[in-house]
């Protein structure tokens, strides 16, 4: 929030509230707050539950504030030492798609708002048709299967994720806020058009690179689905949040199975162990945000517009 | 200089060859990833074995569809997408119309202010008027995404609880199951082929309603 805001939301306070002000206002306050406890309340829950000592879980169920501290959920999770693995997979995969998908999307975005590329609405048509018409799952499960052979590999993770056509329209619209006579000015001076997108746009680009880039660590850290798609029992060290599935089924299935009726599962603390894993999960890329967050409200705005 | 209508094709790609290589491995990535896949819609139309692959496979014609549309299936499947949706689209868009809130421009607000219009007055002729077109673009991209379900939140919730799939099998589980567990790439494509259909025709026809009424709103 800027400081002329600001300034203006405190003078605003020092005016006398009319009887419409003061009911708006008591109706946004009441909604907000509701809002934000059912938003935080389940976090909450899942950091106590992780905590919670297994058989109180049973008895008394999920708690807002451990009754019995412990543990032992951390240990079970960090004792097999396979999460760190996961851990390091997921962060090498975040940040090499993240740097690889920003830069292309940055360029793409670059080249499609240049007034002066005749192919500018040709490439544009081509990459927004891959949103209104897709071929469906099955098709594209057996091309990357059978044709391009990225079965349990990690580049079947990789790729995909790495840009799509909403958020080079997204980079694009950013790009558009930058006046046309940099461009020029540039062009004046005899830089190519290379040079004038590395040294003259890209620096003017920082809250678009911070939001995309924000996106598109998200879709990395939160990676699971092309995982369950490519990613088979024989490969050893999954991405995180595949990794908490298959923790999470593990347990559900033992339980179910005929093992689980003689062997006394009330000792594994499986509910604390699924929470625990969430909050390791989860945990990291929280911190992202604080650095990226003064971006984020310019650029949610400029993707509302069309283009 | 030439304007740039006389130059030809191949003077065009010289002129702008460094725009276009900047544009290159996206544009690679797109057909390797999104236009590579739509060949293999074929298998849609065949009965698949891993043997003779897509292309080698009995074509069986639209028999994979019209099993799917008698039994029942298909019109379900829908039913469950499209409902769920319906009962998402609000939520899901609570932010969005947030940030739109918060880009109001503030000075206008204030003129009214100063003019003496009471909150419900400030909210009615200045916040719905400004967010007319957020909401209407809002709308039009989830009518166009509305036969596409929300795959991540079936799955994991409902999972294979099969007792429960009369209820809330949304098509992307369908497809999902189809293609994992049963590895039926034909059903799979023919329920996937359906659904990218019904939303290219319905975002087709939102868009040429809304053109008419009012083109600043329409998407393309």
């Amino acid at each position: 929030m800027g400081k002329k805001d600001m300034d203006m939301m405190e003078s605003g306070a020092r005016v006398k509230l009319g009887v419409s002000d003061v009911i708006i206002r008591g109706f946004g306050y009441v909604f907000i707050t509701l809002y934000a406890v059912c938003c935080i309340v389940p976090f909450i829950i899942i950091i106590s539950t992780s905590f919670t000592d297994q058989a109180v879980i049973r008895t008394q169920g999920a708690q807002l504030i451990p009754k019995q501290f412990t543990l032992q959920a951390y240990e079970m999770v960090c004792g097999s030492g396979s999460i760190w693995w996961s851990y390091l997979l997921t962060i090498v995969l975040t940040v090499a798609g993240t740097t690889l998908g920003l830069s292309i999307i940055a360029m793409t975005g670059y080249a499609l708002q240049r007034r002066d590329f005749p192919f500018r609405n040709a490439i544009s048509f081509y990459i927004y048709f891959t949103t209104l018409f897709s071929a469906g799952l099955a098709p594209y499960y057996l091309l990357m299967v059978q044709t391009y052979h990225l079965k349990d590999n990690y580049l079947a993770v990789l790729l995909p994720l790495m840009m799509s056509s909403w958020l080079i329209i997204l980079m694009k619209n950013f790009v558009k806020a930058i006046p046309h006579e940099i461009t020029e000015s540039g062009k004046i001076d005899g830089a190519g058009d290379f040079k004038i997108f590395v040294s003259l746009i890209l620096p003017m680009l920082k809250p678009a690179l911070a939001t995309i880039g924000l996106f598109l660590a998200l879709g990395y850290w939160n990676e699971w689905y092309q995982s369950s798609l490519f990613l088979s029992s024989k490969v050893e060290v999954k991405p995180l949040q595949y990794t908490l599935y298959e923790v999470v089924n593990k347990i559900d299935a033992l339980k179910n199975s005929v093992a689980g009726q003689y062997i006394n599962l009330t000792d594994v603390p499986q509910d604390s162990v699924k929470m625990a894993n969430a909050v390791l999960a989860t945990g990291p890329i929280v911190f992202l945000y604080p650095f990226v967050q003064k971006y984020f409200i310019s650029g949610i705005t400029v993707g509302a517009v069309k283009g | 200089m030439k304007r740039k209508s006389d130059l030809t094709f191949f003077q065009k790609v010289k002129r702008s060859r460094t725009l276009l290589l900047m544009c290159t491995p996206a544009v690679l990535f797109f057909f390797a990833f999104n236009y590579m896949p739509l060949p293999g819609i074929w298998v849609a139309f065949v009965k698949y074995n891993y043997r003779d692959g897509i292309f080698g496979s009995r074509f069986v014609g639209l028999d994979n569809f019209k099993f799917l549309a008698s039994s029942g299936k298909l019109l379900s499947l829908t039913k469950n997408t499209i409902l769920y949706n319906l009962a998402f689209i609000l939520l899901g868009n609570f932010l969005a119309v947030f940030v739109a809130i918060m880009g109001i421009d503030g000075e206008m607000m204030e003129a009214a202010k100063v003019d003496g219009a009471n909150g419900f007055q400030r909210i009615r002729y200045i916040i719905l008027p400004s967010l007319k077109p957020t909401i209407v673009i809002l709308l039009l991209f989830a009518l166009g995404g509305i036969v596409k379900g929300n795959f991540g939140l079936f799955y994991n919730i409902v999972g294979s609880n099969s007792i429960l799939y009369t209820t809330t099998d949304i098509i992307e589980t369908y497809v999902y199951r189809a293609t994992m567990t049963d590895f039926n790439f034909s059903t799979a494509s023919a329920v996937g082929l359906y659904q990218s259909v019904i939303g290219f025709v319905i975002v087709m026809v939102v868009n040429w309603v809304v053109k008419r009424i009012e083109p600043d709103y329409a998407l393309f």
